[in-house]
């Protein structure tokens, strides 16, 4: 008999002893108490959260700049954000962590990344040295896999001085627009995790979001806001899109990204109305054929629309109107997406779309042939493009009476 | 007398011990990407036939475990050998096992701790589990297990959203090497060690019914592990997944509920380090079964210690560096284990069917 099977603390029949019970959580309470000794401990009087950090770096020195918005975490709500709680460091070093490093050892407190949401990167730096970033970024264990790589024209350390137009913490206003990005589906919010994912393919690009500055309408001030994209390609910065195109991309990529954008576009009808209307997507297709050797594709989309304005009289209730619309607002989009993968393939001419990840996935014999030729071979597909627009809903009147 | 467990327990042990631990690397899917489910396969039907061969021994010796059948089939001396080679085999899973927890930890959670002071808490808590037995163990395990489940059943659902592609196309497109490695490798990692179960086979009360139970046990680990693999290469992204250290754990990052609340791995994580407890835990007991054995130790409540505390000192000599740690699991354990996991039961099985035509014969 071997003693180590004596000693039950919980057993079928008895149920629990109740000597060993007690024991047994006065033991768990001591040993709740050794969290303390951990050296991973953090006083909550000493740490400062970090909520938007950006990275620069000079060509000429070779030297990377890492400056973080920091705010004290008394203060981080929106109600009390304060301007004597917030403050920017900044250092310079030979690498994104060397330039940190200093950063972090200069600031009175224990920066803390769990809630940085956001990494701003400078053009420089994403034209010249964006492996070496996106590395450092996901490698530490402190930045989550969901903050978002934001490339920026110009340089970076100075957006993180500018206010904001609606006098929030910078990170939270940034986050606002991001989250507002349904209602226009201009902008991109791409994660380290998928920038990451999409950086180490070699055959396709992709786009990541993209900063602005712009001046208020109301004062003359300027602002930061998350417009367009930033072309990645072959894990270097190839170009700026803007956010008309950033649209199409995004109705034309994974349900993720589109199912909740809702954006507005002015529709002129044949019989001369002008009417504007909300689309949400509701359904793509993306097909990929090969023809003597060469791929051709056809997209079909379908759209679900809300008349929002129209200019003149026209009686919406009448299903021979709507129709007249659907079929303008159809050839609208058509045309708007084709406009779009002309510049994605003729001028551009970089698989931002990810149509090479199709032709792996579902053409894998024929793939193997056409990679080597595939950047020759993009500009040249031809894209069919099937718009169906149905408007299911016209609003509280069917019509208003135009003075004659 | 010791204490039996039931068939069912014995089965669930078996889930948890590999749902746990297996979960952490993915290697095989490193390896293979969407030719995983090949590697799953693979070690399903390896697994059950392996699981057969034991439990076939096993039940051929009713009244004996299986170092004292061991013994008999192989004689004194030789069985000491191939046992010993088993306890090198177990010494270097558990230390690679804590080493892992460690490590995750000191990664992921715990940057400035010293792992040597979590490898001592690690075997501690294994050892105080060793002395307590068998039965203790079972019984926590099945306690365990349904958080666990909900836990996952909860991460699966709010990862859906995030699943963007097919992770199992284009098929047949990864090489044969990285097929065989990834499936040799998940095999070793995961249902090789029936063996060590094959240990735990005499405690159990209804004899006939550890094959059904422990092989519904090694089919529902691999929907686990394909469901796994399936979530994180759908949700991840390939080339994500091959420069993750952890890729399921970048994978539970992913889940929140709402706008707002994310970290909910922590709580998984909890849940998942007790089950690699689990995984050491039945490892260290089943290595203080056999080196009792072999070593002819008659008390065994000092020997539980200094098991312990051989893990402990193996554990922290051992894999110091990362990238010891990978190329020791992708190169060196699989075929290491070869020997003591499936060279072990096979001379088993063959000298079991030959006593037994010998024994027919005489008759």
């Amino acid at each position: 008999m071997y003693p180590i099977d004596n000693l039950i603390i919980f057993t079928g029949r008895n149920g629990i002893s109740q000597k060993r019970a007690v024991s047994f959580f006065l033991a768990a309470l001591c040993l709740l108490s050794i969290t303390g000794c951990s050296p991973d401990v953090n006083e909550i009087s000493d740490i400062a959260l970090v909520t938007a950090a950006a990275i620069d770096y000079d060509v000429v020195t070779n030297k990377y700049s890492f400056s973080a918005f920091c705010v004290m975490p008394s203060n981080t709500s929106q109600e009390k954000t304060s301007a004597l709680t917030q403050w920017v460091s900044s250092a310079t070093g030979k690498t994104p962590l060397d330039a940190a490093r200093k950063m972090r050892s200069r600031v009175g407190k224990n920066l803390i990344f769990q809630h940085n949401k956001f990494f701003i990167i400078s053009e420089s730096a994403a034209k010249h040295s964006l492996f070496e970033v996106m590395d450092y970024l996901s490698r530490k264990r402190e930045f989550r896999l969901t903050a978002y790589p934001i490339i920026v024209q110009g340089q970076a350390s100075d957006k993180l001085k500018l206010g904001t137009e609606s006098g929030d913490m910078l990170s939270n206003d940034l986050l606002g627009q991001v989250r507002n990005n349904k209602l226009s589906g201009q902008d991109v919010a791409l994660t380290i995790k998928d920038f990451v994912d999409l950086f180490e393919n070699p055959t396709r690009g992709f786009v990541a979001g993209r900063i602005k500055t712009k001046s208020s309408e109301t004062n003359k001030k300027e602002f930061l806001t998350v417009t367009g994209g930033a072309v990645i390609y072959k894990q270097k910065f190839a170009g700026w899109v803007d956010g008309n195109d950033v649209l199409i991309l995004n109705s034309l990529s994974k349900k993720k990204v589109w199912k909740d954008i809702e954006f507005n576009d002015v529709i002129h009808s044949k019989n001369g109305s002008v009417f504007s209307a909300l689309f949400h997507e509701k359904d793509l297709e993306i097909h990929g054929d090969i023809q003597n050797g060469r791929p051709k594709m056809s997209v079909y989309l379908k759209y679900i629309a809300s008349v929002e304005d129209v200019n003149k009289d026209s009686d919406v209730g009448d299903s021979r109107v709507i129709l007249q619309m659907e079929q303008a607002a159809s050839i609208h989009l058509e045309k708007k997406i084709k406009k779009s993968l002309a510049f994605f393939q003729k001028k551009l001419k970089i698989d931002v779309l990810g149509f090479s990840d199709y032709y792996s996935q579902y053409h894998s014999k024929a793939w193997k042939t056409m990679q080597k030729d595939w950047e020759t071979l993009y500009p040249m597909i031809p894209i069919q493009v099937h718009v169906t627009v149905l408007f299911e809903k016209s609003g509280m009147t069917t019509f208003i009476k135009e003075e004659s | 007398m010791k204490e039996k467990i039931t068939h069912f327990q014995l089965g669930f042990l078996l889930f948890g011990f590999i749902a746990g631990f297996e979960s952490m690397f993915l290697t095989e899917s490193k390896l293979m990407k969407q030719d995983v489910w090949i590697a799953n396969l693979f070690n399903t039907a390896a697994g059950i036939g392996l699981l057969w061969i034991i439990s076939f021994v096993q039940r051929q010796f009713p009244n004996l475990n299986l170092t004292e059948i061991c013994d008999k089939l192989l004689g004194r001396w030789f069985s000491k050998v191939l046992l010993c080679v088993y306890l090198l085999n177990n010494l270097e899973t558990e230390s690679g096992g804590f080493r892992a927890v460690s490590m995750f930890y000191t990664t992921v959670i715990l940057p400035n701790t010293s792992s040597d002071y979590l490898i001592f808490l690690y075997t501690a808590c294994s050892t105080y589990a060793v002395y307590i037995g068998l039965g203790t163990l079972a019984r926590t395990n099945l306690a365990i297990l349904p958080f666990f489940l909900l836990g996952f059943l909860v991460t699966c659902l709010f990862i859906i959203p995030e699943i963007q592609t097919n992770p199992f196309l284009p098929q047949l497109k990864s090489s044969l090497p990285n097929r065989v490695v990834g499936s040799i490798h998940l095999f070793t990692f995961t249902f090789s060690q029936v063996i060590t179960f094959g240990f735990l086979m005499s405690r159990v009360e209804n004899m006939k019914k550890i094959f059904p139970s422990c092989a519904i046990a090694i089919l529902m680990t691999s929907i686990y592990l394909i469901m796994i693999s399936y979530l994180t290469l759908s949700s991840v992204g390939f080339n994500y997944v091959q420069t993750s250290t952890y890729p399921f754990f970048s994978m539970i990052q992913m889940v929140k509920f709402g706008e707002y609340l994310e970290r909910i791995e922590v709580l998984l994580v909890g849940l998942w380090t007790v089950l690699t407890l689990v995984y050491i835990v039945i490892m260290q007991y089943v290595f203080t079964l056999v080196a009792g054995h072999v070593f002819g130790i008659s008390k065994m409540k000092p020997f539980v210690v200094a098991i312990g505390l051989l893990c402990f000192v193996h554990t922290s000599k051992s894999y110091i560096r990362t990238a010891d740690h990978f190329t020791y699991g992708i190169k060196i354990y699989p075929l290491s284990s070869l020997l003591p996991c499936v060279a072990f039961p096979v001379i088993l099985l063959v000298l079991t069917l030959i006593k037994r035509r010998r024994e027919v014969k005489s008759l």
